[in-house]
């Protein structure tokens, strides 16, 4: 798994990623804080459908190893299985600033 | 200590002690030598001394030995004679001389050994010597004052006293060896006493050995404690300063992570702005439209060189940017340049023109940005500070050797000139000749300093000259060479729809007249050019014809218009095309133009317009864009669609948007399930591609609703678009009512085939889901 396929982004037109990446920076933060919320007051399921709205931004993006921690904590999430999603979480975490380190190294 | 932290004052207190020391040492060593040198020297004197004594000694003893020796003859041949004078009784006065003569000889001889006796001696025996010797020498007086019968008597005593005074001489021989004794006494003296200092020298210097050993010793301990001491400090001084050196490294890093950071920062903006500005120049648009967006991008992309360029700058400063060699295409390069420029030359009313020696090849090896950088300074430089007039580029050869050029470049204006003494310094940093004028013109000041450099890394150089009121040259030199690079159509030589054509050129500008020249001759023309309309109407007197003429619209008294007329009274426009070279904002009445000329060709004077209008007037045109544009047709031009988009994440709404705009078709956006039954309540889409899982009401729910609610005839295709690829999903969807499937990341073929799938040909059945769905499984 990893951090980025390439091959997702050399697919989409070259003109929007610049946009792509721009909003993946900015929204990403607030999605994986809900995630984060959600998981600590126990609503597994909101936080299910947070970590769902990630992973479509990710896989669109090639975000693959991010993409892959949401699906876990979303599979997690909708099953009500606690066991774990810290660990997702914190994963997730420290996951978004290499993927978007990577992601802004495609543009230069 | 603080003091030790100098490097230098460290070595020269380490050097201090150390010649401190070898000083002492010298000094010591010196001082002991010295001491025992003198006493050798003394040692020696006294030797040779003594020496000299004993051999004066010995040889007054020898001569002492002698004379006792003759004394002792002499006192026996006397006492023999006495003896014989007295006991023989023949004896008379005619023995008496002989006896004198023996006497006399005696006299002399005690007389020697007097002189030579040793002083310091029994003065005792040497009166009773005196005292015996003066009765012998007296016995012969009284022997002749005596009788012979008294001779007898005295002959006894003197013979007495004769023994008397050999007895003597026994003692005197003692007194004589007790000289030589003295003498051996004082040699042996003299030997113990220099075997003595002699010891004691050896001593002196086994001495100065054990104190230089001591010394040494001392040295030795006291030059590896300093060099303990100071190597201690020569490491912490290394280590500050290699401390200094990495926070100097950590210091450029976080410089260079800033720059990149910035220019990330800057960049990802400004490629989205060019980025959507290429999206929107695939849309389709008015020609106006088209002229504006392409402007746009033109800018868009400029500024971005700009951005980079001055992010480049501290990269230049740092040593750090590498020239590219790639193909360049001279002649187009600085077409670009013009066409960047020539919005805010028109508002001025300036002329542009340029110009490229024949004989520099098409292609040249360079790098096309920072050549475009140099230019685009200097020409909107002399753009920026010129009020009327023109300005002119042109290139030349300034040397060639096979392949290789040394191209110069000249940038003229006819602008405000720069003031003598502002030359030197104007291709400082952060420099602008005048400053009243910076506030006219935008410059951050830092142009000309890159455009220097680069022109540096381009093994050339820059430099201006300048008159205040009349304009400016500036001029820059750069080493290429050739090179072979793709050609555009209008950069071929001998275009087969051009050779042979004979044209007429009408323009009073010399670089615009040598430019068009050029660019018609490449192509295979023929050409012919005047500067004035009188001149252009004898040539057609004279009978010759022209294929085409090409007319400066701002010849002297409107003559252009008046040649216009000239020609169109013999010729019509099919006969003798005419294309007025003129500014957007050329003052002749249009009508009156298009009456006269064919077209117009817009200013700048580029080589793609002119060679667009020749092949326009040519009638040729369309013949050679329909050989350039033959891209197949896009689906969405073969297949038009409504489509509606249902999304909340607005990535994927970018994604699906551009996806779908490459395609030609443009989607309406809906941000939940709600707004989908809204949106189809006004209008019918074919398709709507609908992600599962949005807020207020998801895709799954909305697909039910829309099932349910909607008559057949306005039935879309549902396409999902989901990020869950489980199987489970998939058949969510179909039993929601969907017909498929599309798993994220959303990519164009999938759509492609979708929509090919589904619409093409109109609506088929609900099917089994295929295998592109699944890209990213």
């Amino acid at each position: 798994m990893s951090v980025l396929a390439n091959k997702t982004l050399e697919l989409l037109p070259a003109s929007i990623l610049p946009r792509l990446i721009a909003l993946f920076a900015s929204t990403t933060p607030a999605l994986i804080a809900e995630i984060q919320q959600h998981a600590a007051s126990g609503n597994l399921l909101a936080m299910a459908q947070a970590a769902h709205h990630l992973k479509g931004s990710c896989l669109s993006l090639g975000a693959e190893n991010m993409a892959e921690l949401c699906t876990e904590l979303q599979h997690k999430g909708e099953a009500q299985d606690k066991l774990g999603i810290d660990d997702f979480i914190a994963e997730l975490v420290t996951s978004y600033p290499v993927t978007l380190a990577a992601l802004q190294q495609t543009q230069t | 200590m603080r003091i030790f932290t100098n490097l230098r004052l460290l070595q020269i207190i380490d050097t201090s002690l150390l010649i401190t020391l070898l000083a002492g040492m010298a000094l010591l060593l010196w001082s002991s030598l010295s001491d025992v040198s003198a006493k050798a020297q003394q040692n020696e004197q006294h030797y040779a001394l003594a020496i000299q004594e004993a051999y004066l000694a010995f040889q007054k003893q020898t001569e002492l030995e002698v004379l006792i020796d003759n004394q002792r003859k002499a006192y026996d041949a006397l006492n023999d004679e006495f003896f014989r004078f007295a006991n023989n009784p023949n004896s008379d006065r005619e023995n008496l001389p002989l006896i004198r003569e023996l006497s006399d000889h005696l006299k002399k001889r005690s007389a020697d050994i007097l002189r030579a006796w040793p002083i310091n001696t029994d003065h005792h025996l040497k009166a009773q010597f005196e005292e015996l010797t003066g009765i012998l020498t007296g016995l012969i007086d009284e022997l002749e004052s005596l009788s012979s019968a008294h001779w007898l008597q005295l002959a006894r005593d003197a013979h007495d006293t004769s023994r008397e005074a050999h007895a003597l001489m026994e003692k005197v021989t003692t007194l004589d060896d007790k000289v030589g004794q003295q003498t051996m006494l004082s040699i042996q003296e003299s030997i113990q006493e220099t075997a003595a200092n002699t010891q004691a020298m050896a001593k002196r210097l086994e001495a100065v050995k054990y104190k230089t050993l001591l010394i040494t010793a001392l040295i030795i301990v006291g030059l590896l404690l300093s060099r303990f001491y100071f190597s201690g400090h020569f490491r912490q001084l290394i280590y500050t300063a290699q401390e200094a050196q990495a926070m100097a490294e950590e210091a450029v890093k976080t410089k260079a992570r800033f720059l990149a950071t910035m220019s990330h920062e800057i960049r990802t903006p400004m490629n989205g702005v060019i980025g959507m500005t290429r999206l929107l120049m695939n849309t389709p648009m008015s020609k106006k439209q088209s002229e504006f967006v392409e402007s746009i991008h033109l800018s868009g992309e400029h500024l971005l060189t700009v951005i980079n360029d001055v992010l480049d700058f501290s990269k230049i400063e740092a040593g750090k940017l590498d020239l590219k060699r790639e193909p360049v295409e001279l002649r187009a390069c600085i077409e670009d340049v013009f066409n960047l420029l020539s919005a805010k030359a028109l508002e001025k009313n300036l002329e542009l023109a340029y110009a490229v020696a024949p004989t520099i090849p098409l292609f040249i090896e360079g790098d096309v940005a920072r050549l475009r950088q140099i230019l685009t300074n200097l020409i909107g430089n002399a753009i920026k500070f010129t009020e009327q007039g023109e300005v002119s580029v042109s290139v030349t050869a300034a040397s060639q050797d096979k392949q290789r050029y040394e191209l110069e470049f000249e940038i003229s204006d006819t602008g405000y000139g720069i003031p003598t003494d502002r030359i030197d310094s104007i291709f400082e940093s952060f420099s602008q000749a005048d400053n009243t004028l910076t506030r006219q013109g935008e410059g951050t000041g830092l142009g000309l300093a890159i455009s220097r450099r680069l022109v540096e890394m381009m093994e050339g150089r820059i430099w201006v000259a300048s008159e205040l009121g009349v304009g400016s040259h500036f001029h820059f030199t750069l080493m290429t060479q050739t090179a072979t690079g793709k050609l555009k159509p209008f950069l071929y030589p001998n275009i087969p729809e051009i050779t042979g054509k004979r044209i007429l050129i009408v323009e009073n500008n010399p670089i615009n007249h040598q430019a068009l020249q050029n660019f018609c001759q490449d192509w295979g023309a023929i050409t012919q050019a005047c500067t004035n309309v009188s001149e252009a109407i004898s040539l057609l007197v004279s009978g010759q014809h022209y294929d085409i003429g090409l007319v400066n619209s701002r010849l002297p008294k409107a003559s252009a218009l008046a040649f216009g007329r000239y020609v169109r009274n013999r010729y019509n426009q099919q006969a003798f095309p005419l294309i007025l070279i003129a500014p957007p904002n050329d003052p002749h009445p249009k009508e009156l133009v298009r009456e006269l000329f064919n077209l117009y060709l817009t200013k700048p004077i580029t080589r793609s317009r002119l060679f667009d209008s020749l092949m326009t007037v040519l009638g040729e045109l369309n013949l050679l864009t329909a050989r350039t544009e033959q891209a197949p047709l896009k689906l969405g031009e073969r297949l038009p669609l409504s489509i509606l988009l249902a999304e909340d994440n607005p990535i994927n709404q970018i994604v699906a948007t551009s996806i779908l705009n490459e395609m030609a078709y443009k989607a309406e956006i809906a941000e939940n399930g709600r707004q989908v039954l809204e949106a189809l309540r006004k209008q019918a889409f074919d398709v709507i591609f609908m992600d599962m899982q949005m807020p207020e009401l998801d895709g799954l729910a909305a697909t039910r609703l829309i099932r349910s609610e909607f008559p057949t005839d306005r039935q879309p295709i549902i396409i999902a678009m989901t990020a869950n690829a489980m199987e489970s999903d998939k058949q969510a969807c179909l039993t929601a009512g969907m017909n498929d499937y599309i798993s994220k990341p959303i990519l164009p073929e999938a759509i492609e085939a979708a929509l090919q799938h589904w619409c093409i040909p109109p609506k088929p059945q609900a099917q089994p889901l295929l295998n592109y769905v699944s890209l990213s499984q």
